[in-house]
Order: structure tokens, then sequence, then C-alpha cells
């Protein structure tokens, strides 16, 4: 027994000398979290947080309680690292009757692909405020269609789900969906100008019709939207059923056809001339938003973005300009990121709007048929659901789900 | 007598003789034949090389000398009185009567050319005509793959056809006549086109209409010489710009003969014979099977190959009856097949069987009484070709109409069912006639005795096939539904005619021979709306040679020859250009699809139909130059040669502009489902009335193609220190694509919820670029006949390669609105928020160079005969290679790889 252990620790020190011993640089490293600068006025006090240091290369994750707002690590290896904190902020505010009382919000932070190197290394990280959406969000996303008996790509049956997360009745007139400018997929390089972090380009507005209060939802109910709505199981086996849908994009009878039991609702702006078909790969990402008081037409010409990025593909080099939309993030009642874990290459949101993203399959035929859903959080007691919403959609999320439009399961 | 025209002292002749001695060893050549050219009076030699001509008039005259195993000597000689004793020196042949030549020889005897005999070819181990353009100068070994159309490009760098959106129209490969015995390939009436398969990348690369011959039809085993001319070919070749394939095949005694080849992919089995019938007559007989999968593990894609050929020939060489008389009939079979993975999809499918059969004839016939008429000639052919393309796959209609009225207007349809099996077939039966007939005529005039070769030919092009079969109301491409018959087109017929004089001119002791010849071709059949219908063009071409007298450097003989030439060719439209299918445009302006009663379900749609037909269309005109020198010395013969060629208005996929009314009904404004007892009128709608633009694809002459470069070819012969037969060859090479006619392009931007509202005209594209390569091959053919080893080395150099986009300013010349009006388009539109959008502003890097640097391959080929009846041979390609990484302009890392590909055949003597 004396000489396993003798032996053991032999191993032991062995291995530990061979690590020791391996060559990768090390880093001193020093993160400084700022408060929300919004904040400022209100006394705010950090109470605590953690931070997760993410090798990208290695995918080892190291996660570190915060007790201040500085937090060092004393060996980093060098390499390439994902930053993320969470944690919560105290603050002094004033009630309606001017009373004044202590508030507590969650603050966050995200940086991506962080280069360490050098020896020693400080980094600043500004903190936003994080909260939590308590009305619409947006439920389930069904970007990637079906494939038929047959084997064919079947896109007519994308949806996208909306739900009321709220106790309240609410009013769906006026809600605005939209698919992202940006593509996960695909960083740009030398992009533009960079709005991300107040602005959320986008390439397609559609906005549900009304005067303010003649599309109520219950608590607990959803919103159907989608691009045909009829029982698609009629002509592909594998495909849903949207009969029960509550409106269609649409966009012109030359392009798209048009179910005259559901209402359509009003395109806003579309970069394209044909129909509006959600990313097959789910390399978009979405959002849910409301401008009561802006027009269509007000939002064309007020609202227009022009960037360039420039394009490198082999030995073609070039300038690319273009034109979409912007929607400011304030108004933004809920953001959805897609991607797939083989193409994800940067954020098409800010991360206040969506701290990760989530995906339907890998960019391959596990796609079809499958959706994006939204977990429930808790069943209140009268049966009311109520479905996560942390604005982390990695967590919110179940990727690759079972299609199941206008339920909640 | 009297019609010579330099007879004017007809009674005084002289007598001419003389010896003829080998020039490396000065020992007699005996039965070598001694010819005055003019005169057609000749001597042949006797053991001690001594020989006589009796009876000649005074003059100047063109002294032929010719005798197997030696060079053929021409040189000028002035008769004033008796010529004695006069010594001809002959230099050996190049090549030893067995010495077997595996490279291509360049030859100057018409253009610029280069000619490939039956050992080179064999050495090659080719599996189709494709595989041999390796050895022209600016050839590189390529892996030819069998399963998509191979194309010939001549005087075209590799990269310009490596992908599908070239901007290279196909206009070398329509341009390049291949002449089989005598006879042009035609593809000029094949219709393979299938209406809507436009992203269909199977037909694409499989697709030959208006581009010419595919090389993988060719097979290799019964061709006894190939002639490549890239330069200015004789006026008896027509209906081509770029250049001639002259193929001669077999027509002699040969013992049967098996030849079986294996490499990746490939299985070939070819068996010839020739047999001797009579005295003068031979027989021969050669059939091939081919068989290539592109990827062995995936059997599902595959090509097929299948030809037989039987050739008669009855050749007279000597006597009062001299003919050449050969008749031959082939068929060849082609078939590709590409099938999807059943566990995916077991309902795709896509076959091609072509079956063609031809039948031609030539002869030459010369008179026992050559007075003026030293030859007749004749060639007549005639194939028939029954392509059939099926195409079977599952489709999903469900939210397209179905559309299938010929008429213009506005119709109620149905949709289609939301998934079927949709079945197509292609029958394309292109027919294909030719007649010529010429003759060799001497005749006198101007002082002087003038070969002549006058000539007519007849060739007709019509396609008998059906087209495009297919359910009008279940189609394979969702939306199409207006086929076609090809049959309906009528026949192109062209008629040319040519004369050609070839004459050598002594000057001192140079000797100028300059070909002139004169071609006239023109389409008939064609309606008088067509530009070029009853027009002759007429083709000038000139070769001109200047052979210096040879002279002595270091002790060594050289002989030079400046060759220079200037020549137009045409080669008119083909069927699928002069008659486009007419252009179906459709227009859903409602779209009612009700969920919950399916018997509602109706379209309203409104077809427009524009007829693309170009009665402007002209033949290419290709302009081409060459200049350049031959030296040769011994058994060193090099070759140098620059070119220029300019194709004004090669034929281009332009398009035209139509402005398309229509209504989009808003469903929203009818009636509510309930209340409808039938499907719903438009007359139930409120409307919007709808105005766009439509660009329609039609063919033009809107290619300006430049081809400039320099061919060379060193063949230093048997270098005896290292017993191989060592050449160089190789070129320097430069296309440049450019427009030479306008289109229209919009924008896809959206205009508050509307489509752009302007169209420009613009008349440069992004897609214009010039190529540019410079490739060198060292040969070194070690032939070892005690050992029965032939082996060969090849270092192929590509020493760049390069591709730079056209400049342009990013402008349309103008813009048009909905309403038809035109607008200039100028620079501060560029900035106009509106007008930008026509602006395509180039990238300031946009017009640089891309230059990929060097790169080297070396091959292997052996060659081993066992006995005297088995060869053994194989090739690896690139068995070393040197691909270094490099850097572009943009910083960008590029890293090459290629691998080494191999094969080897047996060749059995039966």
């Amino acid at each position: 027994m004396k000489r396993l252990l003798i032996v053991l620790c032999a191993v032991c020190s062995l291995a530990l000398f061979s690590c020791d011993n391996d060559g990768i640089a090390t880093s001193t490293v020093s993160f400084y979290a700022k408060l929300p600068k919004s904040l400022s006025s209100k006394s705010p006090d950090f109470n605590g947080g953690t931070l997760t240091l993410t090798n990208v290369n290695t995918g080892i994750v190291t996660t570190e309680a915060m007790s201040s707002l500085a937090i060092s690590f004393p060996e980093v290896e060098d390499g390439l690292y994902n930053i993320m904190i969470e944690g919560s902020v105290k603050y002094e505010s004033t009630d309606v009757e001017g009373n004044a009382v202590e508030k507590e919000e969650t603050v966050r932070a995200l940086k991506e692909n962080v280069e360490i190197v050098g020896g020693q290394f400080d980094m600043n990280i500004e903190l936003f405020l994080f909260k939590a959406s308590n009305g619409f969000i947006i439920s389930e996303i069904f970007f990637a269609g079906t494939e038929t008996p047959e084997g064919k790509q079947y896109n007519e049956d994308k949806y996208i789900e909306l739900y009321n997360n709220s106790s309240e009745v609410l009013y769906a007139d006026g809600l605005c969906i939209a698919e992202s400018e940006l593509n996960t997929a695909m960083s740009l390089n030398e992009y533009t100008p960079d709005i991300r972090p107040n602005e959320t380009p986008v390439s397609s507005v559609y906005r549900i019709p009304g005067t303010g209060q003649e599309h109520p939802v219950q608590p607990g109910e959803t919103i159907l939207l989608c691009d045909v709505a009829i029982n698609h199981k009629e002509g592909n086996a594998n495909s849903v059923d949207l009969s029960v849908a509550d409106f269609e994009w649409f966009d012109g009878a030359d392009v798209d056809v048009d179910v005259p039991e559901t209402p359509n609702m009003i395109k806003m702006v579309s970069t394209s001339a044909s129909v509006w078909s959600l990313h097959n790969r789910g390399f978009s990402s979405y959002i849910l938003f409301r401008m009561d008081d802006v027009t269509p037409e007000q939002f064309t010409t007020d609202y227009a973005y022009h960037y360039q990025y420039t394009f490198v593909w082999g030995d073609f080099v070039r300038v690319m300009e273009f034109d979409a939309w912007k929607v400011p993030n304030d108004k933004i009642l809920d953001a959805v990121e897609c991607s797939t874990p083989s193409d994800f290459e940067w954020k098409a949101l800010d991360p206040s709007l969506d701290l990760s993203w989530t995906h339907s399959g890998d960019g391959d035929a596990a796609r079809y048929g499958k959706s994006v859903k939204r977990k429930v959080a808790h069943t209140e007691d009268d049966g009311r659901k109520v479905l996560l919403d942390t604005n982390d959609s990695a967590f919110d999320f179940i990727a690759t789900a079972e299609p199941s439009p206008g339920e909640i399961e | 007598m009297a019609l010579l025209g330099n007879g004017v002292r007809a009674q005084e002749t002289y007598r001419f003789s003389g010896v003829v001695k080998s020039e490396k060893n000065d020992e007699p050549v005996a039965f070598a034949n001694v010819v005055l050219k003019e005169v057609n009076q000749w001597g042949i030699t006797k053991n001690d090389g001594s020989f006589v001509i009796n009876q000649i008039h005074e003059g100047q005259y063109i002294l032929i000398v010719s005798c197997m195993g030696y060079e053929k000597l021409e040189t000028p000689i002035t008769i004033k009185g008796n010529v004695l004793n006069y010594q001809i020196r002959l230099m050996e042949s190049m090549e030893d009567i067995d010495e077997v030549v595996v490279i291509a020889q360049e030859s100057r005897q018409n253009g610029t050319s280069s000619l490939i005999k039956r050992d080179a070819i064999k050495h090659v181990q080719p599996s189709s005509f494709a595989d041999i353009m390796e050895l022209i100068p600016g050839g590189v070994s390529q892996k030819n793959g069998l399963t998509t159309m191979k194309l010939l490009h001549l005087r075209v760098p590799t990269d310009v056809y490596l992908y599908k959106t070239t901007v290279g129209e196909f206009n070398s490969s329509l341009g390049t006549s291949f002449v089989v015995d005598g006879v042009p390939l035609s593809n000029d009436a094949s219709i393979q086109n299938v209406t809507g398969s436009y992203n269909e990348d199977y037909l694409y690369y499989r697709n030959t209409t208006g581009k010419g011959i595919d090389m993988r039809l060719i097979p290799t085993d019964d061709i006894e010489s190939v002639e490549v001319i890239r330069g200015i070919p004789s006026v008896k070749y027509g209906d081509l710009t770029s250049g001639v394939i002259d193929i001669k095949r077999a027509y002699r005694v040969d013992p049967l003969r098996a030849r079986i080849k294996a490499n990746e992919g490939t299985k070939l089995f070819a068996l010839g014979k020739g047999y001797r019938l009579g005295e003068t007559e031979i027989l021969n007989a050669n059939i091939d099977y081919v068989d290539y999968k592109s990827d062995p593990r995936n059997p599902l894609v595959n090509y097929t190959r299948f030809t037989g050929s039987f050739r008669f020939s009855d050749v007279q060489k000597e006597g009062k009856n001299k003919h050449e008389l050969k008749v031959s009939l082939d068929y060849t079979g082609s078939f590709d097949e590409s099938k999807r993975d059943p566990e995916i999809d077991n309902k795709q499918r896509l076959k091609n069987s072509y079956n063609q059969v031809r039948l031609g004839s030539t002869l030459d016939w010369e008179p026992q009484d050559k007075d003026w008429l030293e030859m007749l000639s004749y060639s007549i052919s005639g194939s028939y070709t029954f392509d059939r393309r099926r195409i079977q796959r599952s489709v999903s209609g469900g939210f397209t109409p179905i559309m299938t009225n010929r008429d213009a207007g506005e119709f109620y349809g149905e949709f289609l069912p939301f998934s079927y099996i949709g079945n197509l077939t292609v029958k394309n039966i292109p027919v294909h006639l030719y007649a010529m007939l010429s003759a060799n005529l001497r005749l006198p005039f101007a002082g002087r005795i003038h070969n002549v070769l006058i000539g007519t030919e007849w060739e007709y092009d019509k396609n008998h096939g059906k087209g495009e079969i297919y359910d009008e109301t279940r189609p394979v491409y969702a939306g199409v539904g207006r086929p076609r018959k090809l049959n309906d087109i009528p026949s192109i017929q062209k008629f040319s005619v040519f004369a050609e004089e070839q004459v050598k001119i002594p000057v001192g002791r140079h000797v100028l021979t300059l070909q002139v010849g004169l071609r006239g071709a023109m389409a008939m059949n064609l309606s008088s709306e067509y530009t070029m219908s009853d027009r002759f063009y007429w083709d000038p071409r000139t070769n001109l040679s200047w052979n210096f007298p040879s002279f002595n450097v270091m002790d060594r003989k050289f002989e030079l020859t400046l060759n220079t030439g200037y020549g137009w060719q045409t080669k008119f439209p083909v069927l699928a250009h002069l008659y486009p299918d007419l252009s179906y445009v459709d227009r859903v302006q409602l779209n009612y699809y009700s969920s919950t009663r399916p018997e509602l379900r109706r379209v309203q749609y409104k077809t427009w139909i524009i007829d693309n037909t170009n009665h402007n269309l002209k033949p290419n005109r290709n302009e081409k130059v060459e200049l350049g020198f031959t030296l040769r010395s011994d058994k060193v013969r090099m070759d140098i040669g620059a070119y220029y060629e300019r194709l004004k208005d090669g034929y281009k996929m332009l398009n035209s502009l139509n402005v398309l009314n229509y209504k989009l009904y808003d469903i929203e404004s009818g009636p509510e489902v309930d209340e409808l007892t039938g499907p719903p009128t438009v007359d139930m709608f409120n409307s919007e009335a709808k105005r766009d633009f439509l660009t329609s694809a039609k063919r033009g002459n809107g290619s300006k193609e430049i081809k400039k470069g320099v061919e060379y070819q060193i063949d230093l012969g048997e270098v005896d220190a290292i017993r191989s037969r060592v050449s160089v060859n190789g070129a320097w090479m430069y296309v440049d694509y450019d427009l030479s006619e306008g289109y229209y392009k919009g924008s896809s931007a959206i205009m508050e919820d509307e489509k752009y509202p302007y169209i420009g005209y613009y008349t440069w594209s992004s897609k214009s670029k010039s190529y540019e390569q410079f490739n060198t091959n060292f040969r070194f053919d070690t032939n070892l006949k005690e050992m029965g080893l032939i082996f060969s080395t090849s270092l192929q150099c590509m020493w760049f390669k390069s591709m730079k986009y056209i400049p342009h300013n990013g402008m349309p010349d103008y813009y048009i609105d909905k309403n038809g009006n035109m607008f200039p388009y100028t620079e501060e539109h560029t900035k106009d928020p509106v007008l930008k959008f026509l602006y395509d502003k180039p990238d300031p890097h946009e017009f640089d160079e891309r230059r990929e640097p060097f790169a080297a391959d070396l091959n292997l080929t052996v060659s081993k005969t066992i006995g005297d009846n088995i060869d053994l041979s194989f090739y690896v390609n690139r068995i070393l290679n040197y691909y270094p990484s490099y850097t572009q302009s943009n910083g960008a890392r590029v890293h090459r790889n290629v691998t080494p590909y191999f094969g080897m055949e047996l060749k059995i003597n039966l």
C-alpha cells in the first residue's frame, strides 16, 4: 500500500511537473467592472456577482465570485476569451409618492473574443442593467421549415409565435416583428457604422394592424404569425397546422398566396421584393418592438440605415454598401438571437437585448421540422404558464424543439 | 506547250542534270524524286544519285527534291541554258523511318499548327480527344473527367472556364471546327435546353447548345494524325473563328489490336483492325467502350461511351486512274446518368443518351492528262443524332399556378398539386448534311503557272426532334408550361465558295511561299427579316513564308523561315441563337387560397409573350494576325510565333427591356369566405395598378474578345549525351473579354414599398475580365529500343496566372423610367438618394491584378514493349509537384493543394 502511494505521488508530481513545463505563457489579468451610467445619480452599489471566463480555443471555463467591482486572476493562459459578468446592483430610487426606496436590479456584461497576452492584462468592462420582461415576448420561432416526405425543402410553413407573459390583458395592435439585417454566421469586416449598442439593424418589418384595442390577448395566450395560414399537413405530412394563425405576412399577390380567412399584417419595410422567408438555417435574429407613433412611411424614411463593410473572398476584395432600417433598442420588447454551433461568428444583437443565442439543428437536415421554443419557468396557481425570459436565449430556449404553433407546452 | 506563258521561245529547250547526296555523309541518295514544280517535269535518281531532266524551257522554277528518310528540299533555280552536274544535298529527316515521335510537331504548312501523330496519341494514353490537347504549345496536362462536357478553348488560359460564372461566352469552342476525314462535325442544330432549369448544374455542364463540339464524343484509337490549326487556316475550312482540328483516321492494314486502360474511375476497352480486301481496297474497323465514374465511391454519377467505326478505302497511287476513295460509317453513343442516393430521394433521375450515326465519303481523283486540272475532290456526309435527355424528380408545386395558355391576356387558373413526380424528356434530333466539291487547277496567266484551288460547299442543319415533352399541368420546373417543338424551327443552310492560290516565288536564293485565299459564305433559308439573310460574308486569308538561304554558323547549317499571316474567319449563328423560344411572362394578380374551403382556391394572372428573336444577329467574325519564325538546323527545330486575334461582335446573352402593367387585387376588400358560392372573380375586389420593368434574355453580338500571345516550341531532337529527345514548348497568352453592346440592369432596392422606379443601360459589365498566363513544358523522351522502353518525363511549369477586372466607372450610360423616358446619367446622380442605386461604385482595389505565382508538376509516362505483341504503359502525373503558398495583395494567404493521379493500360496485337 505504501509503495502504491509512493508510485501515485510520483505519477502526480510527474503530471504536475509536465503541466508546469508545457510552455504556454500566462498573464496576470485584472477586470474592473463599471456600473451603468444611467444609475450614476442614484448612488448605486455593487452587490456581488460572478465572472465567467471562457477560453474560446480550449473551451475551459473559469468562474470566480466577485465581491467588489475589481477582480484579478493571477495566472491565465494566453489566448482568446469570452468574459461574462452577472451580478446585482442596489440603488436608491423614489416611488410615485416621493419616498426613497432601495431597489435591486440585475446587471450584466459580455465581452467576446478578447485576446489576453503579454503578462499583464487589465480591462474595464461596462455593466448594463438587465430587466426581465413582463409583457409580450417571442415564445417560438420556426425558421427552418420542413422537409416533405419526398425530401424537398418546404418553406411556406414558417411561423413566429408571440405570448402574453404577463398577468394582464394586453393588446397586440401595433406590435412589430422584424428580422435582423446582420447575419450571425457572417461577421463583417470593417463594418461601419456599428450601431448595435443603441439600435438594431433590420431588413424586414411587419406590423399587426389595429387602432389600439382591437386585438386583446389574454394572459397566457399566444398570437401566431405566419406566411401561409393553412393546415400544411394537407400537402406535406411532415408539416404543421397553421390554420389557427392570427395574422399572415403577405408580400403581394404576384409572389405570395393570400389566405382570405386570416388577416394580413402591415408590411412596413423590406429589403426584398419577394416573399419574406425566415432564414432557413437560422442565421438571422428576431426582435419584437412597438413604435405606435411611427407610420410605415415615417419608418421608411426616418429609420433608414446605410452601412458598409469590406467583403473579402479569396482575392476578391470590395467595399460593399447596403441599405436597411434600424430600430432603437429601447423600443424593443423582446429579442431572440439565432445561429448554429458550427457557424456562429458574431452577435447580430447587442448583448443587452440577448446575451447569447439559440439554434435549431446545426445547419444540417436535423433542423427541418424543428423550432426554437421558450422554456416554461413555472405555472401559476390559475394554470397560467410563465415563460422563462432572462434575455439569455441559450438558457431561456429549448434548441431544436418540437414545434407547437399556438400551444405552450 | 503553247499554254505555257513563258513559251515565247518554245523551240529552245535545255537539259538539267546533277547528283543528289546526303548532307550528313556525302553518300549518294538513290530513288529521290527531282521535280520542277511549275512544269511538273521530273526525274528519279539512280544508285549513284544522278538524275537527268530534258527539254526544259528557260525560266525560273522551284526545284523540289524528296526522298524517304530525308527532309524535302525546295529551292529556286533559274534555267537559262543547260545545267549540268548540279549538286543537291538533302538533310536527313528529323524522324528516322522507324523513329517513334511522341510529341506534337510544329508545322507552318497550313498556318500556325501542330501535328500530332498516332504514336504521340498512343503515348498520352487518352480516354478521349480532350487528353491529347496537352501536347500543343500552351497545353498543360489536366485530369479530364468524363462526366461533364469537354469543350476546346484554343489560345485561352486555363482559368477562364474554371467556373460556371465565366465571362467567356463559349465563342472560342463554338468557333473551333472539328474536321474528321475531310468532313466537319456539326453541333449547330442541337438544342438541349430545358426551360426553367437555370440552377441545375447537372444540365448546365452537359448542355453544349451553341458551345461547339464535346470532345468526349471523339475516340482516339482510330486516329492516324491530328493537325491543330491555331493560326490562319486555308479557305477550304469554313464556319469557324478560332481554329481547326483536322483529324485524319487510319485507312491502312493493321493487325488486330486491343487496348485496355484503367485509371481512377475510368475503364476503357478498344479494339481495331485493318483488313486488306483487294489489291487497293482496305477495310478498317474500330470499336471503343469507356466507362467513367467521377468518384469511384459514388456510383450514382457515371458516363459511358460506345463507338464503332467502319472505314473503307480504295487508293490507287500509280497508273492512269489515280484516285483515293474513302467511305466511312460511324456510330457514337454517349450516355450520362445521375441518380440521387435512394435513401434520400429515389425519385430523382437524370439520364442523357446520345446516339449518332454518321456516313461520309471523300474522293480525290487525278486525271490522266494533267493539263489544267490536277485533281478533283468531293466530300459528302450526313449525320443523324438521336439525343434524349430524361429528367425525373419530385416537385413540390403547392403554391405555384398551372400556366399553359399560349396566348397573351388575363386568365383564371388553379394551383399545382402539393407534390408530384415530374417527368420531362428532351428529344433533340439534329440532322447534318454536308457536300463539298473542289478542284486543284493549274492556270497559266500573267506570265506564270498558277496553282489554284477552287471549291464550293453546302451545309444543312435541321432539328427533327420534338424538344421538351412533358405533362404541362405537372411540369418539372414549376411555373413553366409552354414547350416548343424543335422540328418547327426551320433549317439553316450555309453555302460557300472559295478560291486559293499557293505560289512559291523565288527571289534570288530566297523563296517566298504565299497562300492567298478568299472564302465567301452565306446563310440560306433565313427569312428576309434577318439582316444576315442572303448576304455573303467574305473571309480573305493569307499566309506568307519567307525562306532565307541556308547559312552556316560554327560549322552548322541553319535554315530560317519567317512566317506571317493575316485573315478573317466567320462563324454563323446556330439554330438556338437564331430561333430562341418565345418567352412567356406571367404575373399573378389575384392569389386566393382559402384554408377552410379548398374548392374556392384560385389564381388570376396576366400573360405577356415576348419574342426575343434578334433579327439583327450577325455572324461572329474573328480577325487574326500571325507573325513568327522557324529556325532549323539538322535535327533541331525552333518555332516561335506571336498572334493577335480580335473577335469584335461575339455572341453574348444580353437582354431586352419591357414594361409590364398589371394589377394586384386585395382580397381583404372582397366578400367573406362564407359568402362565396364558387371561386371568386376579380370584379369582387379592389385593385392597385402596378408597373414593373422586365428584362428578358436576348442573344446579341455583345462580346468583344481579344486574344494575344506568343507560342513557342523548341525541339532539340535526340540529344546523344542523355539519349533523349528534348523538347520545350509553351505559351504566353492573354485574353480580354469585354462588352461591345449594352444591356439593362435595374436595382433590387425597394422605394417606399414599391419596386425601384428606374432601370439603367450599362455598356460595361462587372464580369468583364482579362486573363494572362505563361507556361513552359520541358520534355525528355527516352527511347531505349533495345529494352522496348519509352520513358517520358515532362516538367510542366506555370510561371504565373493572372486575372484583372476591366476598369469601368460604375455608372449606367442612361436610365429609363417606367414611362419609357430616357435620361442621361451623370456623375452627380451617383450621390442622388434615389439614383445612387444605379451606381455600382468600384472598389479602389477592384481593378488590381490578381496573380497566382509559379507552380510546377512533374509527370512521368512509361511504355514498355514486351515481346512482339504486348505494350504495357502507365503514367503518373504530378508525381512531384511544387505549389508554394502565396500571399494575395489583400494579405490573404493561399494554400494550394494538388494530388497526383495515375493510370495504366495494356495494348495487345492479337
